[in-house]
């Protein structure tokens, strides 16, 4: 199976800072993939570099197979959805724009609607708050208009960065039956996550980033059994 | 009963000229962070092109009228082209385009004073005559100002706040990151924001210098007004500057009719430090709590 998103040898980083040591990972269709790792290791500047808000410094990041146009508007534009850390919504606007906003590129009014109405039927709190503004919700909701704004894209691949970010344990669990969800209607997932154990029941592959390199990658059957090695970079 | 009548209208033509000036001032800082000091050249720009299309080329008045609004939109875009977007991702930007476009104002002003020079020539857009409502005498330039005023403020606020293109504007100036994931080409809201502020500073231009003259520094006092207004508003807000214009317009209205055209400004000002020790915000401004 070809992979979905290719990177190869990614180095990049902070002005001079150099953060990613050159890293590559494959997403093959399907499913959820994980990158776990502690905090500051290079994760979210791994989803951002691929996502384009970062330039690369060196290093290649393919998607559908085709080499990806410079810059975050371009990328997106491609089909490259990534739903940033800590939501960044559109404070002021209210729900329903911030999830129009998520299809800002697409034209087609009746699709849109269609892609709408799948929005609120995984998060049917969504409905009942669509005309209240972004700065008014709670923590899950925001994190609810965060992920149903990436969906609006109506791209087959999303990218999340820390979907259980400040949320209770409880929401956490929603949002990833959500993600699952999402999968099973053909949508591919690659999910940052900083604690392996909450996407170790959800996600199919594993890729584990610490000091800015590729230290690990298996599947689940994989993570099972090597406790100790997580242990060692995450401390458990 | 006739002087509260003429209060209310010379107050509405300067609300108006206020508004559209400070409005444009607003989107530019709401949208990019950046305040403007070419914004009152701006004004000039569009109010000579106006006076140079009538004087030089003897083009008819809705010509005329167009040709300003162009030269405002024009410079908009240069400006962005040949400054902004070199400096906009870089360091301490907000502080450093306040001296870059100090820099275009102040050699816009000598280009504009070494072409047509210091004298204060009167601005051949003009209605004349007057009519009469009840004892007052109302011209047909105040009634011009307002409905124009109030056909593009009305304008922006329906591209604003129904548009595909407006709903990408405040996208990006809300949270310019986000709104590049969405596909919005930043870059570009930035040159399209800075030709509509630039067109509605020309159209505030002709509308102030067919009141008084046309002069290479006559966008300076409109500038620090806009300024002042959009502090009042609170930094950002495009309808707060629009309702702040109008209201401080009357003010000085009121005080020009009552305790004379020197005390206008002055109490201006005071009524704004008012306003800002109980509201550090600005009227419509808000601390936005941010919550990651």
């Amino acid at each position: 199976m070809d992979p979905l998103l290719s990177v190869k040898q990614l180095v990049s980083g902070y002005r001079r800072l150099r953060v990613l040591q050159g890293v590559s990972m494959d997403v093959l269709p399907g499913g959820i993939t994980a990158i776990i790792g502690p905090n500051g290791h290079g994760k979210s500047t791994l989803l951002r570099t691929i996502a384009g808000l970062m330039p690369a410094w060196s290093g290649t990041v393919t998607f559908n197979g085709k080499e990806l146009p410079v810059g975050a508007p371009d990328r997106a534009r491609e089909g490259l959805v990534l739903v940033p850390q800590g939501d960044q919504l559109f404070t002021g606007m209210t729900v329903e724009e911030n999830l129009l906003m998520g299809a800002y590129t697409r034209k087609d009014a009746s699709a849109i609607q269609h892609t709408l109405s799948e929005v609120y039927a995984l998060f049917p709190r969504l409905l009942e708050r669509r005309s209240q503004r972004a700065n008014s919700l709670s923590g899950g909701e925001r994190r609810m208009v965060g992920i149903g704004r990436g969906m609006m894209a109506d791209a087959n691949f999303m990218m999340i960065d820390e979907p259980s970010l400040g949320l209770a344990p409880l929401i956490i669990e929603q949002i990833y039956g959500a993600l699952k969800k999402l999968t099973t209607g053909g949508r591919t997932i690659l999910v940052v996550e900083e604690n392996p154990s909450r996407v170790a029941h959800v996600a199919s592959k594993f890729y584990l980033v610490d000091g800015g390199y590729m230290a690990w990658n298996g599947n689940a059957d994989d993570l099972a059994v090597s406790g100790n090695l997580l242990k060692t970079y995450l401390g458990g | 009963m006739d002087a509260i009548l003429q209060i209310i209208i010379t107050g509405l033509t300067l609300g108006a000229m206020y508004a559209l000036a400070s409005v444009g001032l607003a989107l530019t800082y709401g949208t990019m962070g950046m305040f403007n000091m070419a914004h009152g050249v701006f004004m000039t720009v569009g109010a000579y092109s106006a006076y140079a299309a009538v004087a030089y080329f003897g083009l008819a008045f809705p010509v005329a009228l167009v040709t300003g609004l162009a030269a405002g939109a024009a410079i908009g875009a240069v400006t962005h082209l040949l400054v902004v977007r070199h400096m906009l991702k870089t360091e301490g930007f907000e502080i450093n385009i306040i001296v870059a476009t100090a820099g275009v104002a102040i050699l816009s002003e000598d280009l504009i004073l070494k072409i047509f020079g210091a004298y204060p020539f009167r601005q051949p857009l003009q209605l004349d005559g007057t009519f009469r409502v009840g004892g007052l005498a109302v011209t047909y330039q105040s009634v011009g100002i307002l409905a124009a005023a109030a056909a593009l403020v009305g304008v922006m606020t329906w591209i604003l706040t129904q548009t595909r293109f407006g709903l990408a504007i405040r996208a990006t100036a809300m949270n310019r990151e986000a709104a590049m994931l969405m596909g919005v080409k930043a870059d570009q809201i930035y040159l399209q924001v800075l030709v509509i502020a630039g067109l509605l500073a020309a159209a505030a231009g002709i509308m102030i210098s067919s009141l008084a003259t046309l002069s290479p520094q006559m966008g300076a006092n409109p500038l620090l007004r806009a300024f002042v207004i959009c502090v009042v508003a609170g930094l950002g807000s495009v309808t707060g500057a629009g309702f702040a214009a109008i209201a401080l317009g009357l003010f000085e209205a009121a005080i020009q009719y009552y305790y004379g055209v020197r005390y206008g400004f002055p109490l201006m000002l005071a009524l704004v430090i008012i306003v800002l020790i109980w509201k550090p915000a600005g009227l419509f401004g808000q601390q936005d709590v941010i919550r990651s």
